[in-house]
């Protein structure tokens, strides 16, 4: 939908879904400060689901432990169908949870705590690279 | 719970049925097996884990301590009782060494008994793999709260940072987050070696370099000659910081605004001295030098002297030369 085309452009419209406020606020302070769009925040699944069919999105932001009942790879899937690539960033180092992450074929992974320098070079490559996974 | 499959090794088909008897009475829900030569041992295994081997020491074809090592590899969490009447004091330590459960002598009298060390024997085995699924899960989780609650420690101080008016103080605050960075760069090292008293410090100093440099914006090439090095966590950690300072202070005084140049971080073993080096073509004594009396000086001396390294800086017109030695 928006993801394949508006990648090759410089500036990103990005959803952030992280339950921690704080740790929400930081990424989206991290994304406005490169020059892009923070689209929307959530922090549950079912509102990050509703956002991804809603807004013009073109990158998804995902946490994986989420308020609620579903989880960050619950979103990926829907984020997938939606044509909106994804990475994660989780506290979770934990293999089971990571190849499951995996499976949902996202375009990076920074594990937490990580930096904001960490986090735009992530979006750098996703721009430069266009789907290719990191 | 219940072992539900039982393997038993004997040559004799008396013993056999016997043992058959008096194991499928105790666990009526177990499926148990018998081996009677190599072909039917694989055969026996073949797609099928046993929770139980019981096995006799002299086989025609074979002996209990090298069946033990068989079924072991095919069975690692299998608990094991030798049942031989062959045996004497000496093959009884031997199979205990061996990592055998149980070893008892084969007697009719002594069936009743055999039953009962394969139950002991079993709940031992499950009670300890219990404890190891606890421990994991709460190391788990552990790692999960330490990793969240450091994100929004670093959260907090980027507010921070950006919330102060006066440069110097912000500056200050940003020196004192990559600090923290690097740290919990460390913690995620000591996480993925999955020993915690060791890192895998070539990874670390790599990711650090490559993360501090990228800071500048692609003006300054990174060379690293790094050697496979692992450091327990009191070494580690103070060793993180001081190679943290230093990178840090090539970026700020060796290529000062918009200055381009290279920097090399090395790690090698030399007679007996892990050497730590950071190497800048900047400014070196052509620039503006630093008062050496700051916090981060002060920090790489107070660590140094922590773990017993010397701090050596070689200032030329052709840039700067830092070299940590640290007797191994």
């Amino acid at each position: 939908m928006h993801g394949a085309a508006s990648l090759m452009t410089r500036s990103l419209r990005v959803l952030v879904v992280e339950d921690e406020a704080l740790v929400a606020d930081y990424v989206a302070d991290i994304i406005e400060d490169a020059g892009h769009t923070v689209a929307g925040v959530a922090a549950t699944g079912e509102k990050a689901i509703e956002l991804l069919e809603s807004a013009s999105i073109d990158l998804a932001v995902l946490d994986i432990t989420l308020r609620g009942p579903m989880t960050g790879i619950d979103v990926a899937s829907t984020a997938r169908a939606c044509g909106v690539p994804h990475l994660f960033i989780t506290g979770s180092g934990d293999p089971s949870t990571r190849a499951a992450a995996e499976e949902t074929q996202p375009l990076g992974f920074l594990l937490k705590p990580f930096s904001g320098e960490r986090l735009i070079e992530v979006l750098m490559a996703v721009i430069t690279s266009g789907h290719e996974p990191l | 719970m219940e072992p539900r499959r039982i393997l038993l090794v004997d040559d004799d088909p008396d013993i056999r049925d016997l043992v058959h008897r008096t194991i499928g009475h105790e666990f009526p829900a177990a499926e148990i097996r018998e081996a009677t030569d190599e072909g039917s041992l694989n055969g026996a295994l073949a797609g099928w884990v046993p929770d139980v081997l019981i096995t006799d020491f002299d086989l025609r074809w074979s002996d209990g301590l090298k069946v033990f090592e068989w079924v072991k590899a095919a069975a690692p969490a299998c608990c094991t009782v030798m049942f031989t009447g062959t045996g004497d004091e000496d093959l009884a330590v031997r199979a205990m060494k061996q990592g055998f459960d149980d070893y008892i002598v084969k007697r009719s009298s002594q069936l009743r008994r055999l039953a009962a060390s394969v139950r002991i024997a079993y709940d031992r085995h499950r009670e300890r793999r219990e404890l190891t699924e606890n421990r994991d899960l709460v190391l788990k989780e552990l790692y999960h709260r330490l990793h969240n609650n450091l994100q929004i420690v670093v959260s907090l101080m980027r507010m921070t940072e950006k919330a102060m008016m006066d440069l110097e103080a912000r500056q200050q605050l940003a020196d004192l987050r990559r600090r923290i960075q690097a740290l919990t760069a460390l913690q995620e090292e000591f996480y993925r070696s999955q020993d915690f008293r060791r890192v895998d410090f070539e990874a670390f100093l790599e990711g650090l370099a490559r993360n501090l440099v990228g800071l500048a914006g692609g003006r300054i090439g990174l060379t690293t000659e790094i050697a496979s090095t692992h450091l327990t966590v009191d070494v580690a950690a103070p060793l993180g910081l001081i190679a943290n300072e230093l990178i840090t202070n090539v970026l700020k005084h060796a290529f000062p605004e918009s200055a381009t140049g290279n920097l090399l971080v090395s790690l090698e073993q030399q007679a007996g001295e892990l050497v730590l080096t950071i190497k800048d073509d900047g400014e070196g004594s052509r620039g503006k030098q630093s008062s050496g009396g700051g916090l981060g000086a002060r920090l790489i001396e107070r660590l140094a002297e922590q773990i017993g390294a010397g701090v050596e800086m070689n200032l030329s017109d052709a840039g700067v030369t830092c070299t940590v030695r640290l007797p191994s």
